[in-house]
């Protein structure tokens, strides 16, 4: 089972072992855990126990889908797409309902806004919090899919093909989708007095 | 061991939850590309026989039946083959995007490719003559079609305004021949001025557009005529037509018996009635004996 697993075995090879042998999800599940989990709550803004719950479906959907699983993906790529068909779906769902976190994201926030611009001024702790929360607030007021691209590209690292692999879109409309999302955000930050300068 | 992963483990042994074969899948994406390809298909038969009537109508006569020749167009434009035509191509962008890789195209390409093979193979099957035998069979299957387009159809059976649309029975002489028109009824069709001479075959069982003036009842004088629709045999059944079958619908496209190809001329070298043509059914013959009837360009029918 796990302890026999060589921890160098690529994503590939943990799919067709789990297909096989269901203990075998186990790999893929600790390699993609925490990943998903903070993936899904960046996107919904739930507590602990609801993304838990999410993301438990969205490992019971991959493990249901392994053998339509496109080798030509990268199975992070279909693994974060359906985390965020699941999370869209959640979205959806519980319209009108507040997703913002109820802990603090801090970290999150503040890293989003430092990678957006060019620099934030942050004085002190007291002003750092501030300006997390206010760039939280700001990211929350967005649409979803302006979130999800903005979440995806600048706090879960991920490029414009794997980008486009987990939305399901084309490049092209990906690079608009994040011009807008950055728009949007700047936009947003202005009228809220938070400062950004946007690195291209 | 996490406790989610260990929830999520439990749950699928609790569950029996096992992956879903992957025979599901293949058939999945087969039918998504079936349907694929089936729209395209239906997009392409709608385009035919839209090419088919704008490219087969003489629109010029449109303000006969019509009053005024944007009136005409209005009226007879086949609007249903335009959302078939519609619906398929938009069926077919739909379920491209629903393909494996779909995604990765952008919509103005994916649109423009769906437009461009529908219009594409349109053509072809436009050029193919399909159009025909594919409306056709709409025709014979649909009742209610059937009847919208003979109502669409049968405006061009107005000779108080001096057009009439019908399906040649018989080649009388070299000025007359009797006429089926839409609605079934027979015309005695003398043809005058540039009726005489005209650049294409004349034929039995070939439709015909016809210009001119209603001098008796049942008896009509073209000084213009035109093949309608390329000229395909269009039949209406209940009428004693050859190979005419059960009331209310048009055929096309059934070659008549080779004794309805007759050419009741008169005189040294004329056919014996009844009798086909020895190359044939054409009327312009050359040789001795051959009607008068020559092909020559004819001028503009305005």
């Amino acid at each position: 089972m796990s302890d026999s697993t060589p921890p160098q075995s690529t994503d590939l090879e943990l799919v067709r072992r789990a297909l096989s042998d269901q203990e075998e999800l186990l790999h893929l599940m600790e390699r993609y855990e925490s990943r998903l989990l903070r993936y899904v709550h960046r996107l919904t803004g739930l507590g602990q126990q609801c993304v838990e719950d999410v993301v438990q479906e969205v490992f019971i959907k991959i493990y249901r889908n392994l053998n339509n699983f496109d080798q030509a993906l990268a199975f992070s790529s279909w693994a974060y797409r359906i985390a965020h068909n699941e999370a869209m779906n959640y979205i959806r769902s519980n319209n009108g309902r507040k997703t913002l976190p109820i802990e603090t994201d801090d970290e999150d926030s503040l890293n989003l806004a430092d990678i957006l611009a060019g620099e934030v001024d942050l004085p002190d702790e007291a002003a750092r919090a501030e300006q997390a929360q206010l760039v939280r607030s700001i990211l929350y007021t967005l649409k979803p899919v302006y979130r999800d691209a903005l979440i995806l590209r600048y706090l879960e690292d991920q490029d414009y093909a794997a980008m486009s692999d987990i939305l399901q879109k084309p490049m092209g409309t990906i690079a608009t989708l994040l011009n807008r999302a950055k728009t949007q955000f700047k936009q947003l930050a202005q009228k809220n007095n938070l400062t950004l300068h946007f690195a291209s | 061991m996490s406790k989610l992963s260990q929830s999520v483990l439990d749950k699928i042994k609790k569950e029996q939850i096992a992956p879903r074969a992957r025979w599901q899948f293949v058939v999945l994406h087969c039918a998504v590309w079936t349907l694929l390809l089936l729209s395209v298909i239906t997009g392409s038969l709608a385009m035919s026989v839209v090419f088919r009537d704008l490219f087969g109508t003489e629109w010029e006569f449109a303000e006969y039946v019509a009053g005024s020749r944007l009136r005409g167009i209005i009226i007879m434009l086949p609007y249903i083959w335009f959302a078939t035509t519609a619906l398929g191509i938009f069926l077919a962008y739909k379920l491209f995007e629903k393909t494996r890789h779909g995604y990765r195209y952008r919509a103005w390409v994916i649109a423009g490719g769906t437009v461009a093979l529908s219009g594409l193979t349109g053509l072809i099957f436009f050029a193919a003559g399909t159009a025909d035998s594919f409306e056709h069979g709409i025709r014979q299957t649909i009742p209610q079609y059937a009847r919208l387009r003979e109502a669409v159809e049968g405006q061009w059976v107005a000779p108080e305004k001096g057009i009439l649309v019908g399906r040649v029975k018989e080649l009388t002489n070299e000025e007359m021949l009797l006429v089926d028109d839409l609605a079934g009824k027979e015309w005695e069709v003398e043809r005058v001025g540039q009726a005489l001479e005209l650049p294409f075959e004349l034929r039995v069982e070939m439709m015909l557009l016809m210009r001119g003036e209603a001098v008796e009842d049942d008896e009509f004088q073209a000084s213009q005529l035109r093949p309608w629709r390329r000229g395909e045999p269009l039949r209406k059944p209940g009428r004693p037509g050859p190979g005419a079958e059960g009331p209310g619908a048009f055929e096309r496209g059934t070659p008549p018996p080779p004794n309805a190809r007759v050419l009741n001329r008169q005189g040294p070298g004329a056919f014996a009635p009844n009798t086909p043509p020895p190359d044939g059914e054409a009327f312009n013959r050359e040789g001795p004996g051959a009607p008068e009837l020559v092909p020559q360009p004819a001028p503009p029918m305005r």
